[in-house]
């Protein structure tokens, strides 16, 4: 491989530069930061980033570009679990970061600014679901060594928090599963996009089966542990970021606003939000993150858990989709997880939904789906059981997505456009 | 033990094996049954496993023709090994009544097994690039087998006990 004088330059520059930053400050300090660090919701001019400190110093976040032709900017955060807004920083640029208090500091952590607004650039993001404590991580290490990934989607069940009851055992959920190595890698790689599924909070919730205060508590210490821009500090999940005019990625929170009694899937607000944020956005990759499926599983291996998914509310189902089909809004992508199996299909073979695709990511560390006969043709054009990650290329030039998703190998196990 | 007669004025008596060596022989054909019946799953599950990591998926084709497989060896061993295992309680039982009777027991559970595994095999090929065409077609096969398979097995050792006992 021949590199440029600008290269040898740049890499250089930046050995410098980690050197100087990190050359004065001790060895990271998994005492006070036991869960390493992570960044989250990157914007053209900044990130949230992330650390769990246990400690009394005041905790500033360090961030600077890795091509290192910058001075590090000083970020203040508080907090046991601190967030710190870094702004003011290039588009499609990145960056190194971490966190340090006093004498200590975390280990490094790097994220890539979003692309700027109006400009097109092939975006690359990975995605997984699924991830349970005592299963191999070895697909997270895999997605964690990847240094090409301009984000990376989880799609719920990061943890499986069943049976906790109170704050303090949500939180050691979480930190027993964010403690590992992989994870940690994994989330100082690239900056994260994240939403829930039923496993953060109990085993089949569905938004009326745990009490407030467990669900409350649940609720708590996910965002103590998923970094992501929330509006005004509020604790709502739902949301959309955007990488330039390639993609927009539509954040759902498929879990916690459902109404069985009134059938709706979404609250009305985020339901409002959805169709008009799709109907706005000018990006062309329009990429929807629900946790569990959209697409019809209409048969008799899987209609037992129907309730649990999108078909089981076919008025909330129908009017997006309608939605979707009737404005014509193009390049919409569905994407989840749940189902312990990766996938690739149409969302429906027949009526609302018929043109458009899903694409199920993960699971990332679980048992495959027990079922005996694995989606197929017409409707869908291939599954796997295999533990997993995808990663997507986002072309705008060419308009297609290619998908890929690799084993805990490294091994890509399936290639196709979308 | 011997056949003896008293005479030759009436049948032959039959030196019938003792209590002990009788459960011995019911104890062996029971152990036969629950090892061919470990030796069917393991012959479907084998197949369908290598399948599984070659796909990456069920291959559902490979585990209803492996199970028919594995049922036609089970059938033919039912059939003509385990019987002889009630040569074990010694005497000379009569092995063809043993038979005979065991048949009469499970030939219904057997023909049930037989459509059962011919229903998801047919199932299993309509699922062939239609997924969800031959799913309610497999889980009645499945419920049929599920049903039909410990029946031949319990029916199999009332049977062949009471044959040997005659």
């Amino acid at each position: 491989m021949k590199l440029t004088r600008r290269e040898v330059g740049l890499g250089l520059a930046s050995f410098a530069a980690t050197r100087c930053i990190a050359g004065y400050l001790p060895n990271p300090s998994p005492r006070e930061f036991p869960l390493g660090v992570a960044s989250a919701d990157p914007q053209p001019g900044g990130a949230v980033l992330w650390t769990r400190y246990d400690g009394d110093e005041a905790l500033v976040a360090l961030v600077w570009p890795e091509a290192a032709e910058g001075a590090p900017i000083e970020v203040p955060a508080a907090g046991r679990f601190a967030l710190a807004e870094v702004t003011g920083l290039q588009p499609s640029t990145w960056y190194r970061f971490m966190f340090r208090a006093g004498s200590a500091r975390s280990t490094e952590g790097r994220f890539r600014t979003a692309p700027a607004p109006g400009t097109r650039p092939l975006v690359r993001l990975g995605a997984t679901s699924c991830t349970k404590d005592g299963f191999p991580f070895d697909v997270l290490s895999r997605a964690g060594e990847r240094g090409d990934l301009d984000a990376f989607l989880i799609l719920g069940d990061t943890v499986y928090a069943d049976g906790a009851q109170n704050l303090e055992e949500y939180r050691a959920k979480w930190a027993h599963t964010f403690s590992t190595g992989e994870y940690q890698a994994l989330r100082a790689s690239t900056a994260l996009i994240g939403t829930w599924d039923d496993h953060e909070v109990d085993n089949g919730w569905g938004g009326d089966n745990v009490t407030a205060e467990q669900l409350a508590a649940a609720r708590q210490a996910f965002f103590e542990h998923m970094p992501g821009r929330t509006p005004n500090g509020a604790q709502v999940v739902w949301r959309s970021v955007r990488f330039g005019d390639t993609a927009e990625v539509f954040v759902l929170d498929s879990r916690s606003e459902r109404d069985q009694a009134a059938g709706d899937y979404l609250s009305p607000a985020q339901m409002a939000w959805l169709k008009g944020a799709l109907q706005q956005s000018t990006a062309t990759f329009k990429l929807v993150m629900s946790s569990v499926p959209i697409a019809s599983y209409d048969v008799p291996f899987f209609s037992p858990f129907a309730d649990d998914r999108w078909e089981g509310f076919p008025r909330s189902r129908d009017e997006i989709l309608g939605h979707i089909d009737e404005l014509g809004i193009g390049g919409v992508l569905w994407l989840a997880g749940d189902f312990h199996l990766a996938c690739a299909g149409r969302v429906s073979l027949e009526g609302p939904g018929s043109s458009a695709r899903e694409l199920l990511v993960g699971p990332g560390a679980q048992l495959a789906n027990i079922s005996p006969s694995f989606p197929s043709g017409p409707q869908f054009d291939w599954a796997s059981g295999v533990n997993n990650y995808a990663e997507l290329e986002l072309d705008p030039e060419r308009g297609t997505v290619r998908a890929r998703w690799l084993d805990g190998r490294g091994k890509v196990i399936k290639e196709l456009d979308v | 033990m011997l056949a003896v007669s008293d005479g030759g004025t009436s049948e032959p008596l039959v030196e019938r094996p003792g209590v002990a060596a009788q459960t011995g022989a019911h104890l062996a054909f029971a152990g036969g049954v629950l090892v061919s019946t470990l030796a069917t799953v393991a012959l479907v599950y084998a197949p369908g496993r290598v399948a599984y990591d070659v796909a990456g998926r069920p291959e559902p084709l490979v585990t209803t023709s492996a199970m028919a497989v594995a049922a036609g060896l089970k059938l033919l061993a039912t059939w003509f090994l385990l019987p002889e295992l009630y040569r074990l309680g010694g005497g000379h039982p009569d092995i063809e009544q043993t038979r005979e009777t065991m048949w009469r027991w499970v030939r219904w559970p057997a023909l049930g097994a037989a459509l059962s595994i011919t229903l998801l095999i047919v199932g299993s090929a309509l699922e062939q690039n239609q997924w969800g065409r031959g799913q309610a077609v497999l889980i009645a096969g499945a419920a049929g087998l599920s049903l039909s398979l410990p029946l031949f097995d319990i029916f199999a050792i009332v049977g062949s006990g009471r044959g040997y006992r005659r």
